[in-house]
């Protein structure tokens, strides 16, 4: 028994430049179950921020529409989280790791039940202990965490991630992508998440879904048939990921005539 | 550790000889009590370089290497200016300058920190406005004083606004840059989080803004003082320390008097500096971090 959460239909976006109308989306369509982790991956260019710039509400699209739980999205929606690559720049550094878990439930839930949901997002990606440092004191993956707890705290009914693991080194990923997890588990999530890592994609996923290169369509819709929890060795040398993997990699190198090669290059 | 900081050194000894730089280089590993030492040894080096410059300042005096009638020797000028504290009249007339830079600084804040919020966040409105205001900023304030006397006078007001007008382009242009330079994804994070634009302006442009608002107010406070001071000289103020000094100065042995007099200006601006530097290490610190 599943609902959609979140649908799209027929999303065009057509940017207006000086060398010319330029358009990233060309109609694209699909939707998004509640419980569902769908990764997006695409080559490089392929309009994938664009794309969660329009589901964040945070671009408004010049055509088609995009439903989330029933209401079609005009500005920023009810409902959603983002968490962003760039880490360093979407945490503020004149804030302390716990007033920034909690900033954006100011002024809409009570003091107590802002603290509850700080200490509660903060310990879910083991970070109860950091509340009082800024975040710059701490690691690359543990900022992004705190990012994470922020997104947590807010009680999403659906996780928006642009690349939010590309700027950290491949252990601290690894760790990462198994936190992520652990927490949609215990927070019962939906989670869109966009990559240009093929594997981490698979790993993640129940669901991949490929972009060609712009003007943008989406190309494969591939259904991922690994069961959790997963585990990063296990599961990788399991032949349904691997199959899968590479099913995934040739649709991407299909959309993008620079081979896969050339895309990742390219990040 | 002392290799990363030499710009601030630099940009600190510009605006106060013995102001300690404000806070930088605070590194993730360094405790408060190591911070805390290094700035002793900061304080020391800076009470060290005042103590060879009286030294010197002494030793032309004495050895009349600048007629005596010029400079009086530093012990005779320290003297004489820990006297000037103890006298009512002078005090009165160092109220009146504090009291005159005050009002006009105020008044420059009020109109510069709205302002540039506003022109920061608009770019239409920065550029309807910026031409109007390249054109008058490079008016000099002092230059405007004759103008100001027939318009308001002598008194307060004139010297008010002569350090209005002096300082609200330097605070409006750091406000401006403030804006500009917070994030774009700090912006759209905020912006996630369902905040409307103006919410976004209160809770992250402005505290971004901060460290640089405070930059604009310490190039600034000094100046209110300089120029409220020579407003005083130039526009033949009644009261005030630019008057005294004036009238100090055309007395026999009056010289005496206004290097006293200069000195406590000095310790003026230091403590006034001293102040600024605790604004920023409260509300700018994290500015000033480094990055892991």
């Amino acid at each position: 028994m599943t609902t959609t959460l979140l649908e799209v239909d027929d999303l065009r976006h057509t940017y207006r430049t000086r060398q010319g109308d330029q358009t990233v989306l060309d109609g694209i369509n699909f939707d998004v179950q509640r419980g569902e982790f769908v990764s997006i991956v695409g080559p490089s260019g392929c309009g994938k921020t664009t794309l969660l710039r329009t589901l964040s509400g945070l671009l408004r699209p010049t055509g088609g529409t995009i439903t989330l739980s029933g209401n079609v999205i005009t500005g920023v929606p009810k409902g959603l989280a983002m968490v962003f690559q760039d880490y360093r720049a979407s945490l503020f550094p004149w804030r302390r790791v716990g007033a920034n878990v909690e900033f954006p439930l100011l002024g809409r839930v009570s003091k107590a039940e802002r603290r509850a949901r700080t200490l509660e997002s903060l310990s879910a990606v083991g970070l109860a202990d950091a509340a009082d440092k800024y975040a710059w004191q701490l690691s690359g993956g543990m900022q992004q965490r705190v990012a994470i707890a922020r997104a947590l705290a807010m009680r999403p009914e659906l996780l928006l991630m642009d690349e939010p693991f590309a700027s950290v080194d491949a252990q601290t990923r690894s760790d990462l992508e198994d936190l992520l997890l652990r927490v949609r588990e215990q927070f019962d999530m939906t989670i869109l998440f966009v990559t240009h890592d093929v594997d981490e994609s698979v790993y993640l996923s129940t669901r991949v879904l490929s972009l060609s290169k712009a003007p943008t369509v989406k190309t494969a819709d591939v259904p991922v048939p690994l069961t959790f929890p997963r585990d990063q060795i296990h599961t990788r040398e399991n032949p349904s990921f691997v199959e899968t993997r590479s099913e995934v990699a040739r649709l991407i190198r299909q959309a993008s005539p620079g081979g896969l090669a050339a895309a990742a290059g390219a990040h | 550790m002392e290799s990363s900081r030499p710009a601030v050194l630099t940009a600190s000894k510009s605006i106060g000889p013995i102001s300690p730089p404000g806070e930088t280089g605070s590194r993730i590993e360094s405790t408060r009590g190591a911070r805390a030492n290094e700035r002793t040894v900061v304080a020391a080096r800076g009470v060290a370089g005042v103590l060879c410059f009286l030294a010197l300042w002494e030793v032309v005096a004495r050895y009349d290497l600048l007629p005596r009638d010029v400079l009086p020797p530093a012990s005779t000028t320290l003297v004489h200016a820990a006297q000037l504290l103890g006298d009512r009249s002078f005090l009165g007339q160092i109220g009146s300058t504090l009291w005159a830079a005050l009002l006009g600084y105020v008044l420059a804040l009020a109109i510069a920190v709205p302002a540039g919020l506003v022109l920061g966040l608009s770019d239409r409105l920065h550029a309807a406005t910026a031409t109007v205001v390249e054109l008058i900023r490079p008016l000099p304030p002092v230059g405007l004083v004759p103008l100001l006397v027939l318009v308001v006078g002598q008194g307060i007001e004139m010297k008010a606004a002569v350090v209005a007008l002096g300082c609200v382009w330097p605070l409006l242009i750091n406000t401006i840059h403030g804006v500009h330079s917070t994030d774009g994804t700090a912006k759209a994070t905020a912006r996630s989080f369902g905040w409307s634009r103006g919410t976004v302006a209160i809770r992250v442009v402005w505290p971004s803004a901060v460290p640089s608002v405070l930059t604009g107010v310490r190039i600034t406070v000094s100046v209110a003082l300089i120029l409220c001071v020579g407003a005083e000289f130039i526009g033949g103020s009644r009261d005030g320390l630019g008057s005294w000094l004036l009238q100090q100065s055309m007395l026999p042995g009056g010289i005496d008097t206004v290097c006293a007099g200069v000195v406590v200006a000095g310790a003026l601006g230091l403590l006034v500096n001293g102040a600024v530097t605790a604004l920023e290490r409260r509300f700018a610190a994290w500015a000033h971090r480094e990055d892991s």
